[in-house]
């Protein structure tokens, strides 16, 4: 009797310590904005209209700060392809940034750039587009993202 | 993810002090400017070193959102001009990088990588600056500001 008496008291305790285990791991999850047709300009010298076709992936990892706070990773990287409406310039685009968040709240939301340097496939200068990412990470560690801004400048 | 072509990192400057700005009133921009000089940046392409000087400035705002949160935007500038040896190339950064939160709280902690351009004034390679900005907003509303991770690539 004994016996199962500890056998059962460490039973919780066992629990108890899986389930600290667990609050611990970072909980990951990711989410894609497709891009259809998404205009932008060309800001470097024609204006022309840039059509942006592709995907921005975005990576999230949660976890309990030292604190006991939040800390969210966040990774962005766009794979997107564009079109020049006027002269028909092909362009490819695919780079990433990552944003760090620390805080006391169990949520985030942040609107970010990612730089990417917009690369002509043909004799027009390649181009940096600058897209404003809005990121929205709830309380049990879901993610959405959406594209709320873009632009472009001379260079890549 | 990442599509690069020709990326040769070079390791640069350390990442500019540390910029301290005491609160502000509640919707007054915080603005900091802070000069830096002779940073050293190596260009692999074509073995130049290049020696930057400029300033880097950031500008925080906070303001109360009409759901009650706290919507803080923060603007930086790196501006600075530089030239390579041995090639004597005239180099100039002028870029930027914009951040909004909105938290319950004015305290926070960002840290946000971005991408300057380091243009080359004539044949030279331009390069790609990658930088982590860390921003710190503690409860009563002092900013601290510092950048870190330089990391060079060209183009």
């Amino acid at each position: 009797m004994f016996q199962g008496s500890i056998r059962a008291g460490m039973l919780p305790a066992l629990l108890l310590c899986a389930a600290g285990a667990v609050a611990q791991s970072p909980v990951t999850s990711s989410y894609d904005i497709n891009l259809n047709n998404a205009v932008t300009v060309n800001g470097c010298a024609t204006g022309e209209p840039v059509a942006l076709d592709g995907t921005v992936h975005i990576d999230l990892s949660a976890s309990t700060g030292g604190a006991g706070g939040s800390h969210f990773t966040i990774t962005a990287a766009d794979n997107l392809t564009g079109s020049g409406q006027t002269t028909g310039t092909a362009y490819t685009a695919g780079d990433s940034d990552t944003y760090i968040s620390n805080s006391d709240e169990p949520s985030a939301d942040l609107t970010v750039e990612l730089k990417s340097d917009l690369k002509s496939q043909g004799s027009t200068p390649g181009l940096t587009l600058v897209q404003s990412l809005h990121i929205v990470v709830d309380t049990t560690g879901n993610i959405s993202a959406q594209v709320v801004g873009n632009s472009t400048s001379c260079g890549s | 993810m990442l599509h690069r072509k020709n990326v040769k990192l070079a390791l640069t400057f350390a990442g500019l002090a540390i910029i301290m700005c005491a609160p502000a009133a509640f919707g007054q921009a915080i603005v900091n400017d802070t000069p830096f000089t002779n940073m050293s940046v190596m260009n692999s392409c074509n073995g130049d070193t290049i020696s930057v000087s400029g300033t880097f400035h950031s500008e925080t705002t906070s303001s109360t959102n009409p759901n009650g949160f706290i919507h803080t935007s923060f603007n930086s500038t790196l501006k600075g001009t530089g030239v390579g040896v041995p090639s004597r190339a005239n180099y100039v950064v002028n870029d930027g990088q914009h951040a909004e939160v909105n938290s319950k709280t004015v305290a926070m902690e960002q840290y946000m990588s971005t991408k300057m351009k380091l243009i080359a004034q004539g044949p030279s390679p331009n390069m790609t600056l990658r930088i982590t900005t860390h921003l710190v907003v503690n409860a009563n509303g002092t900013v601290k500001v510092n950048t870190s991770g330089f990391q060079a690539s060209c183009n």
